[in-house]
């Protein structure tokens, strides 16, 4: 799977952005790896479940599936006890996936194989190189204090904004590994949080049409609404499913899924 | 935004030329997207890109008129982007083409590309020179640099052969080297004795021409092939249509 098949526009433009700071990449990809990757590494080895072919097996040869068709190097896949449905990914050099116990238990294999498609399309695309950007001037500002959203609010606005544009490129991914309807099922389940779903399996794409005729039907919507996620790390759910709803008509989802 | 009446022949152009400045308009020279395109997110691209080309015709051209146009003059006149009309006089006077006030699209885009070879066949040394008059049938064995560059120079208003040969490779030479994309000549009649010549030195003189992107703003680079490019097409599509 080549990058610039799977990964959104806007997502794209803000990488390359980030790619004209000198030495950023070299710098961050440093830190990384001496850094946060090990604090990560040992806080997976210290606190979650390893998943192997011994541990977890069903699981572990689905994920290989998903890494083999996703082409990158195969990173350790851990399960964390929470529950909430999530999954993480973290690294550059030494890369994991880690998954909730809510999540495995409530998702289906193929579900499960879309969420771990995700989160190795952000792997695939470098975004933990510049998520971590993200993160050290969200702590920065922490910091500070004061000085967070006076001074560094534009920025961090402008980075969480590509935050949510990369969630969309790895939607890409997980689409293009597991076809857009087990996305859009997978979207469904991770939203109502339910084990089982029943009716229209694009119900989200849909509520997505009356979301948008909402708020672009008056500017103080537009504007509210805008407010309200500006500082999201992640896009609304009915907007991702409406993003691979559009996607699944274009050439590349058509090379990727369909060969 | 409103259809521009000169720009409706893309839709009914060649596949590999429509996606030739649908590429221009949204990635650069090294194949990445540029920051200021809105066309690669839209339906229309998502749905017709690479293969149904014609269909987004519309969205081409909104989003070259976009690209031609002031931004906030775009803005206050609540969207409308500069008809192609004033985008093609707009860089003919940045070429330094000579267009009459009077001058229809058609007439400006003649002028355009006659201009680009005409530059070409100066800068050319004296072997070349002689190797293209060689080529397009003029007698030169008397004649000094200036009268084969002058005899070239009618030869490409008067010889229709000779100047669609230049015009596609003038064409194809964006595709190359913007994408290293070879357009195909499919339903073209093939000029095969100047292809050759072409290829080598003559063909590098050409490239001379494109320098001038390289010094004008953003957007001319952005705007100036892609005003050949679709100048180069109506030419096509007329000598298709005629044929």
């Amino acid at each position: 799977m080549e990058v610039r098949d799977i990964m959104h526009p806007e997502d794209a433009k803000a990488i390359r952005a980030l790619q004209s700071l000198k030495g950023y990449n070299e710098l961050i990809s440093y830190c990384m790896e001496h850094g946060l990757e090990r604090i990560y590494r040992g806080m997976c080895l210290g606190s979650f479940v390893r998943v192997s072919s011994t541990n977890y097996p069903a699981l572990y040869i689905a994920f290989k599936e998903v890494v083999e068709k996703v082409g990158i190097t195969e990173p350790e896949l851990y399960i964390y006890n929470d529950p909430h449905m999530n999954a993480f990914t973290y690294g550059e050099n030494n890369t994991f996936i880690a998954l909730s116990s809510a999540i495995v238990e409530r998702m289906e294999l193929d579900e499960l194989r879309c969420v771990m498609a995700h989160e190795c399309g952000h792997i695939l695309c470098h975004h933990t190189l510049y998520s971590t950007l993200l993160r050290t001037i969200s702590e920065l500002g922490y910091w500070l204090d004061i000085l967070s959203y006076a001074t560094l609010g534009p920025v961090l606005m402008a980075m969480h904004y590509w935050s949510r544009k990369s969630e969309l490129s790895a939607d890409r991914c997980a689409a293009a590994v597991v076809g857009e309807f087990a996305f859009q099922t997978t979207m469904l389940k991770s939203t109502c949080g339910l084990k089982e779903i029943s009716g229209n399996p694009y119900q989200l794409v849909e509520q997505a049409r009356e979301y948008h005729h909402f708020k672009e039907s008056s500017w103080l919507n537009r504007l509210q609404q805008n407010c309200r996620i500006a500082f999201n790390s992640h896009p609304q759910q009915v907007y991702r499913a409406w993003e691979i709803d559009r996607w699944k008509n274009s050439w590349q989802y058509r090379k990727l899924y369909q060969g | 935004m409103k259809e521009d009446k000169d720009l409706l022949f893309l839709a009914k152009c060649q596949n590999d030329d429509l996606r030739t400045l649908c590429d221009i308009l949204t990635h650069n020279k090294q194949g990445e997207l540029r920051f200021s395109e809105q066309l690669s997110n839209t339906d229309a691209y998502l749905n017709c890109y690479p293969e149904k080309m014609n269909l987004m015709a519309k969205e081409i051209s909104e989003e070259f008129r976009k690209f031609g146009s002031n931004t906030v003059h775009t803005l206050y006149k609540k969207g409308e982007a500069d008809s192609y009309e004033t985008i093609l006089r707009r860089v003919c006077k940045k070429l330094k083409v000579s267009v009459a006030y009077n001058d229809n699209v058609k007439m400006m885009e003649q002028r355009l590309l006659t201009t680009l070879c005409e530059k070409t066949t100066e800068k050319l040394s004296d072997e070349e020179l002689r190797d293209l008059a060689d080529k397009a049938g003029i007698s030169h064995k008397n004649l000094n640099r200036q009268q084969i560059v002058f005899s070239l120079m009618i030869s490409l208003r008067t010889n229709r052969y000779l100047f669609v040969e230049l015009m596609t490779f003038i064409i194809t030479r964006i595709a190359n080297m913007i994408f290293g994309r070879t357009i195909s000549m499919m339903g073209m009649m093939t000029f095969e004795r100047y292809v050759g010549m072409l290829a080598g030195p003559i063909g590098w003189g050409m490239l001379a021409c494109w320098t001038i992107s390289d010094i004008a703003s953003p957007a001319y680079r952005v705007v100036i092939p892609a005003v050949i490019m679709i100048a180069g097409m109506r030419y096509r599509h007329v000598e298709l249509s005629e044929a």
